[in-house]
């Protein structure tokens, strides 16, 4: 007797065989005790997976990537901010004017103090700026000057250094004899 | 939202055709809500543990959504989250066993698995009904991965073989086979009795010999 694979008896079992195929398997099942016996255990071990039930998912924290959980977010700090806003705005048209022409007299003399100070703070700084720039002038000078002579030390002894180059080239010849 | 908002009527692929498109935040929800249910499920019978599955199937959907660029529209959306999710159970289960956590499967075949306690049915008692799930759960974890995620997308999930093997890019056959696998593995390690012949079982088979490995591990 022929027997089907494995294969076809899990497919069986789980309702995918085609059904020229499940007819052909049943009669065999009919027939033949060890294929029987096989099917049985593994109803029995399907049977036992069924056990197994898991409670239906409750709805609770939502996952949701990252840059979308900010959109909920983004939504409550607009409306707070409008909240803050209207109400900054209703306070201070509630709120009584003050007396301009008293206010300007009085912190006009303590402003004019402040300004006067910036002022000759500023001059004084102007001063030393100023100083600092003719300074550095003046060392530029010195120092152009200061390399212009050493760059004509150094062309002259250069000039002599040659000769001494040529002397000892001069020298040699007679020597290889 | 006062009208019904697009997403939530949309198939899969449309809303994740919105996501791809608009990065539309509604469309994103609506695929969140039909779906964290079933990969929670998934990834609890894939690792045994409630607070792990849920941990994953958030890393599952933020997974869909750093990726969503990279879901080809033709593809069916639920075969690329089944995948997403099972790699995921796949990489946390081999972190756990390197980290020296309970390994609860088995060695090469299941075969050295000690049995788990014969399963006699006494229909009056409810709590046996939790003791038998329990012991169902901690089995399947013992079944070798491969054959562990057959058993649970088909007999769980009722996806088709065809399906499976689309989620795991293995051929139809090799699904079937490793269903095969599985249900002779967890048939061994549940129903001991119904290998052996009665004559030698009863011996053979020491019921209480069965330890949690985490006590073995803990006196190495």
């Amino acid at each position: 007797m022929k027997h089907p694979t494995r294969e076809d008896l899990v497919a069986h079992l789980y309702g995918e065989l085609p059904p020229a195929q499940r007819t052909e398997l049943d009669a065999h099942l009919g027939q033949c005790a060890d294929c029987r016996k096989l099917t049985a255990e593994w109803r029995g071990t399907m049977a036992e997976l069924d056990s197994w039930q898991l409670p239906a998912p409750q709805p609770h924290r939502r996952p949701v990537p990252a840059n979308l959980v900010f959109v909920p977010f983004l939504r409550w700090a607009a409306a707070a901010c409008l909240a803050v806003g209207f109400g900054f705005l209703g306070g201070r048209l509630s709120a009584p004017t003050p007396d301009r022409e008293a206010l300007r007299a009085e912190f006009a003399a303590e402003l004019k103090q402040v300004v006067a100070a910036v002022e000759t703070q500023r001059a004084e700084d102007r001063r030393a700026v100023t100083e600092i720039l003719q300074t550095m002038e003046a060392q530029r000078t010195e120092d152009y000057a200061m390399l212009r002579r050493e760059l004509e030390t150094l062309a002259v002894n250069t000039e002599d250094g040659l000769k001494t180059i040529v002397q000892i080239a001069a020298f040699t010849e007679p020597t290889q004899r | 939202m006062l009208l019904p908002s697009p997403a939530t009527t949309a198939t899969d692929e449309q809303a994740m055709g919105r996501v791809q498109s608009h990065d539309d935040p509604e469309a994103f929800a609506a695929i969140v809500r039909r779906w964290e249910g079933p990969l929670r499920n998934l990834c609890l019978r894939m690792t045994g543990d409630l607070h792990r599955a849920e941990d994953l199937t958030q890393e599952t959907f933020s997974r869909l959504h750093a990726r969503r660029r990279e879901w080809q529209p033709t593809a069916k959306l639920s075969t690329y989250l089944w995948r997403i999710a099972i790699n995921l159970c796949h990489d946390e289960n081999r972190r756990r066993t390197r980290h020296g956590e309970v390994p609860l499967e088995t060695g090469e075949a299941g075969e050295h698995a000690p049995p788990i306690t014969v399963f006699q049915p006494t229909p009056h008692d409810e709590l046996e009904a939790g003791e038998r799930a329990d012991q169902v759960r901690t089995a399947l974890q013992r079944v070798n991965e491969p054959f562990r995620t057959v058993l649970v997308l088909r007999h769980y999930e009722g996806l088709k073989f065809r399906e499976i093997a689309d989620v795991l890019g293995v051929p139809e056959g090799t699904v079937k086979s490793r269903m095969v696998e599985g249900l002779s593995q967890l048939t061994r390690l549940l129903q001991p009795a119904l290998n052996d012949s009665p004559a030698k079982s009863a011996p053979a088979t020491p019921t209480a010999s069965w330890q949690p490995r985490t006590q073995t591990k803990a006196n190495l």
